[in-house]
């Protein structure tokens, strides 16, 4: 008896031929793929020294925005007197002073 | 956090202006049809037509699953990513999906699944609940009693590998970041500091005084209830860093775990409890006030109008939302147990179950059961379906049957005066 027979002798509908290669090197490929991007993104993770850099990136708003979001999430801010926040947003562009005001106000609170 | 629900939101926002909330809310609403399409699917693929056609009016007129369908929480989109995602996995266990067709099937399974992680992180569980069950599921021929493990090995690694491409952008993002490996967001090691370094919570009982005594089972629940005198000394420093944070948390409720054994499975017996409870965020928005006009901005959470919370409609809603839940989990326990599902539908419901039971662990309450809840009403389709039918035979079935109620009816007794409280709310 074949290993696809059942006992009562019901033949099971074989897969299609090439499907279990295709399926594991799919498998594999995208499980490799996974661990690559997220191997890259952990490993390319700028320092805070290179997040300040780009928070003050001239005509760029919105990588200024993604970077003051690193340092917020990082804790940077509120480990800094206030007036060292609020010059940098001075120096920033609307979009930050907008993102910070209106996402992590508590941040602008007198400590 | 994780991205997809406020990105839709933010989409809505930015498509519609002012009028995004609203946006959103109906784009959620949409989804909910379609979650209720997807039930009817999984139900007649499940069961029968007639049980498909039930699936869909229980998931249409079921109160506890409405808040789910308009206020802007995730839940709503997470349940409209898993049951098609679901629906897909058990064609190919039936083996409906063949081939190509059936490759496809499972990635996209996956991708939905990845797209519902990326949309609540407990979701996580679902991935693994699924892997699992296609471990077992999705090498059996559906003309054959004998397992192919080798086969559901590969296809469930083809599903897991689908839905880990599509977090793995995102982990990428967020681990550049913090500046170190975050899978998802920051949630879980939220939950791990609400449950486990702080005194019990659960967000269904906001703002209820739940009695002590002087209703059944009030003592027992709150002897369970009872912290340890040292609770203080576990808390921690909530920290700016997030990575951080979430670490301390976690370091700090595993070492209370180990000193708290007995307080912690004391706790879990609650939290299981709370899991299974007939009250649901329906209940828990009829008793609170309605939204205030003059507060601006997004607001997910809040009471309904001042219509719906008066008495004439809040107390027989309330009721009704109660009877619902008792109902929905009685039925799904008798049609997955006792009630003969199509291959791989009953090992569907206990995935879903196995999904759903970790919350335990660390934070539970009804909205976090959403998920499974909504899939809980295939087989309670499939019960209503067959009650003119004998049930099935065997011990072992019966036993399940009878060891699913025991659960069910300690789960009630526990929940017997948060329902008090509620009720005197109103």
């Amino acid at each position: 008896m074949s290993p696809e027979d059942d006992p009562q002798g019901q033949v099971a509908p074989s897969e299609p031929p090439g499907e279990g290669p295709v399926q594991w090197l799919l498998a594999l490929g995208l499980g490799a793929a996974a661990a690559i991007t997220i191997t890259l993104g952990l490993s390319g993770a700028p320092t805070t020294e290179e997040l300040l850099e780009r928070a003050r990136t001239p005509d760029d708003p919105r990588t200024q925005v993604q970077a003051m979001h690193a340092l917020i999430l990082r804790g940077y801010w509120e480990e800094r007197p206030l007036e060292e926040l609020t010059s940098h947003l001075e120096a920033s562009s609307a979009e930050v002073g907008d993102f910070v005001t209106r996402m992590h106000g508590s941040l602008l609170r007198p400590r | 956090m994780a991205p997809l629900h406020p990105g839709l939101i933010a989409a809505c926002v930015s498509v519609f202006g002012e009028a995004g909330e609203t946006a959103a809310r109906v784009v959620l609403t949409l989804l909910s049809v379609w979650s209720c399409a997807w039930l009817m699917v999984l139900a007649t693929r499940a069961h029968s037509e007639r049980a498909g056609r039930l699936a869909g009016w229980v998931a249409a007129l079921y109160l506890p699953l409405v808040p789910f369908a308009h206020v802007l929480l995730s839940e709503g989109l997470a349940i409209a990513l898993l049951l098609p995602a679901c629906a897909l996995l058990l064609a190919v266990a039936a083996g409906e999906l063949r081939g190509h067709r059936g490759t496809a099937a499972l990635v996209g399974a996956g991708f939905a699944v990845g797209l519902a992680c990326l949309t609540k992180e407990a979701c996580l569980f679902w991935l693994g609940a699924l892997g699992l069950w296609g471990a077992c599921s999705l090498g059996r021929p559906a003309q054959l009693e004998s397992r192919r493990w080798s086969t559901g090995v590969r296809r469930a690694a083809l599903f897991l590998g689908a839905a880990a491409m599509t977090i793995a952008p995102w982990s990428a993002r967020a681990s550049a970041d913090l500046g170190s490996l975050q899978l998802l967001g920051r949630t879980a090691g939220l939950n791990a500091y609400m449950g486990w370094n702080r005194d019990y919570i659960n967000f269904d009982l906001v703002g209820l005084d739940v009695p002590e005594a002087g209703a059944p089972g009030a003592s027992l629940r709150a002897s369970l209830l009872e912290p340890p005198a040292d609770m203080e000394q576990w808390r921690f420093q909530f920290l700016p860093d997030v990575a951080e944070r979430n670490r301390l948390a976690v370091a700090t409720g595993r070492a209370f775990i180990r000193a708290h054994t007995g307080f912690f499975l004391r706790t879990r017996a609650v939290k299981v409890a709370d899991l299974l409870t007939p009250l649901s965020y329906m209940t828990r928005y009829l008793r609170m006030p309605p939204p205030d006009p003059e507060v601006a901005g997004v607001k997910a959470t809040g009471g309904y109008c001042s219509v719906l919370t008066s008495r004439p409609f809040s107390v027989p809603l309330t009721l009704v939302s109660i009877a619902m839940v008792l109902a929905l989990l009685l039925l799904a326990a008798y049609g997955s147990i006792m009630v003969p599902l199509s291959p791989g539908a009953a090992g569907l419901v206990a995935a879903a179950c196995a999904a759903t039971a970790p919350l335990a662990l660390v934070v539970a309450m009804s909205r976090f059961r959403a998920p499974g809840e909504a899939l809980l009403i295939v087989p309670a389709a499939a019960a209503l379906a067959s009650l003119r039918c004998p049930p099935a035979r065997g011990l072992f079935r019966r036993s399940l049957f009878v060891a699913a109620l025991g659960l069910l009816l300690w789960s009630w007794t526990l929940a017997v005066a948060p329902i008090l409280a509620s009720l005197e709310e109103l």
